[in-house]
């Protein structure tokens, strides 16, 4: 029999399922139905019910498979991902649902939508991704989902008003993100933000918060905060987040800081990630300085970050507000720093390498243009001791051959302890080549640098 | 159950009558030999008639890589997907080998390692693989598609 002589060879051959040894597919055709069932739940749930059609005892095999992902919304396919979603959720066996995903365009189905999310809480689901739209800000989600107490990942897309009932519980939600949501303006809010006992990652991308002035996040195991305002749909004094965060280990913001956000308890904070972009024709209504107000707030609680990054032009913006600067904390353990752009005539960036004496990695996309005006604005005494002590590795990209020279000749100087500088250059061959012959005509304090052209 | 560290060996025999001695520590990884060492009867070997010697084998040596703590997570991802690098006859051995002796993980990393050959297939292809006969008509099959029609799109 083939089966026993493959037993008998040695050598392991790869799985080849186009053989069709019959004494080889005979053994998987005698598995128990449970086991069937098994490996069905490892398959999504449109390849599982595809398995409907092999035979009459295949047919039903897929109704335990707990993911249900009825992945992204593809025009044209309304009605029939409803009626898939029906025939799932109705043929489904009684055993608990891990996983349900839906991107939807609710338009009048409203009240269909809802049961399907109220099955899903029912058996228990541990991950709710809903994104719906269409619904012209009336959808509420059901409450249960608020008292769901399985529910560990819950991920929100609606561009409605968010109804949060008054019995709140998430015991086990580790992770919240919500987007484009629309927060009421009653107590509800706040009761959502303090009712989140074991978060681990909360992250908010375009959300209002009606007419409050101050919230409370209040996440005891909260490691990770993202908040990201695309748009100016605040109300205009915007509103104080006070955030506890004794375990926050990462803050990121992107956005103009239309809100204010006031850390607490967040010394173990490790990595603090600021996109902030600020125009110079706000400089003249004092937009520009509240939002350097609110980001040196932020600076300031968190003086033992280890790692910060500053895109947009978050570091100009600081410097909108010059009479912080002196106010800057010292940044004992900040080693790492990426820039979106490198702005050396910057005073705000100047005053962030001063005090940071133990920074050993600069990295940044880009180098800012500079006049021959600004040259004199670079701060050369003192030089940060970080470029005496620890600098050992700068990563740049240049695009401007002749301004981006002018900027590395001063890094190149004057980090007398740098180990490797990498330039990303993106020209032909000849530019690179031409490039590289100057680079290593530029004086180098660090004997033993190495210069990386890629 | 006792915590304490013990070095008695456990006895397995297959059922092509080779003999197999681990510690006791390998062994338990199996809750079906746990239950018999835990309920005493694992003093003399232990005949396991549904298992053959090259899939205990196989199985044991599992049990030992994951109770080794000198192996490091990289190693054992590694050491997990070689090892799942079977032909279809020992796959179904030891899936139900994995079945019958409940070892943790093993069973899940097969059964996945097995539905992993169902993804992308064609009906045709999946129904060689399990031996399944197509008891549809082609109305049957219709029907079923349209019902399902956007699994099947």
């Amino acid at each position: 029999m083939e089966a026993d002589s493959l037993i008998q060879n040695p050598k392991k051959q790869r799985l080849n399922e186009e053989q069709g040894i019959d004494g080889n597919n005979k053994c998987f055709g005698n598995l128990p139905e449970l086991i069937l069932r098994h490996i069905l739940s490892f398959l999504s749930i449109k390849t599982a019910v595809r398995t409907s059609v092999l035979s009459k005892r295949w047919q039903f095999l897929w109704t335990s498979n707990p993911y249900l992902n009825f992945g992204k919304h593809i025009p044209g396919k309304r009605t029939l991902l409803m009626n898939f979603v029906e025939r799932v959720l109705y043929l489904r066996d009684s055993s608990d649902i891990k996983e349900f995903v839906l991107d939807f365009d609710v338009e009048s189905d409203a009240c269909r939508v809802k049961s399907w999310i109220t099955a899903a809480v029912r058996r228990n689901v541990q991950t709710l991704s809903i994104c719906l739209w269409g619904s012209r800000g009336q959808f509420s989600l059901p409450r249960c989902v608020f008292t769901c107490e399985t529910l560990t990942s819950f991920y929100l897309d609606m561009r409605c008003i968010l109804k949060v009932p008054p019995i709140i519980c998430f015991s086990n939600l580790k992770v919240l993100i919500i987007e484009n949501v629309a927060f009421s303006d009653d107590y509800t809010t706040q009761q959502l933000l303090s009712g989140l006992p074991v978060l681990e990652t909360l992250y908010f991308e375009n959300c209002t918060w009606g007419c409050h002035k101050v919230l409370s996040i209040s996440a005891p195991k909260l490691h990770f905060l993202t908040i990201v305002e695309d748009d100016d749909m605040q109300n205009p004094s915007g509103c104080k987040f006070m955030i506890f965060g004794p375990s926050l280990k990462y803050f990121a913001y992107g956005g103009k800081f239309l809100n204010e956000y006031c850390l607490y308890d967040s010394l173990s904070l490790e990595c603090l990630d600021f996109d902030v972009d600020c125009y110079d024709e706000w400089a003249s209504d004092g937009w520009a300085r509240q939002v350097a107000y609110r980001m040196f707030k932020v600076l300031i609680a968190t003086p033992n970050v280890q790692d910060v990054r500053l895109y947009g032009n978050a570091c100009e913006v600081l410097a909108y507000a010059a009479e912080l600067l002196p106010k800057m904390p010292i940044f004992n353990n900040l080693s790492y720093l990426k820039l979106g752009s490198l702005k050396l005539q910057c005073a705000a960036l100047w005053k962030i390498l001063q005090n940071s004496p133990c920074l050993e990695t600069l990295k940044f996309f880009l180098i800012e243009p500079i006049s021959d005006r600004e040259k004199a604005d670079i701060i050369l005494d003192p030089m940060p001791s970080c470029f005496l002590s620890h600098l050992k590795r700068i990563k740049v990209g240049s695009y401007d051959e002749e301004n981006d020279l002018y900027v590395i000749k001063i890094l190149l100087k004057n980090a007398i302890v740098l180990d490797k500088m990498v330039i990303s250059f993106e020209e032909n061959l000849e530019m690179q080549d031409a490039f590289y012959k100057q680079l290593m005509k530029l004086p180098r304090g660090s004997q033993n640098c190495k210069i990386v052209l890629k | 159950m006792s915590s304490s560290k013990s070095n008695k060996i456990v006895k397995l025999e297959s059922s092509d009558n080779k003999t197999f001695e681990v510690e006791e520590a390998v062994a338990v990884q199996s809750e079906t030999l746990k239950n018999m060492v835990d309920d005493g009867c694992a003093n003399d070997t232990i005949p396991l008639p549904n298992v053959n010697g090259k899939i205990l084998e196989m199985v044991l040596g599992w049990c030992k890589k994951h109770v080794d703590e000198t192996v490091t997570g990289d190693e054992l991802n590694k050491y997990e997907a070689d090892f799942l690098d079977l032909d279809q006859a020992d796959l179904y051995g030891l899936l139900m080998a994995a079945n019958f002796l409940n070892v943790k993980g093993l069973l899940d990393r097969v059964l996945q390692r097995v539905a992993d050959m169902i993804k992308g297939k064609k009906p045709e292809e999946i129904r060689r693989i399990f031996n399944i006969k197509n008891d549809f008509t082609p109305e049957e099959e219709e029907e079923i598609r349209l019902e399902n029609a956007w699994a099947f799109d």
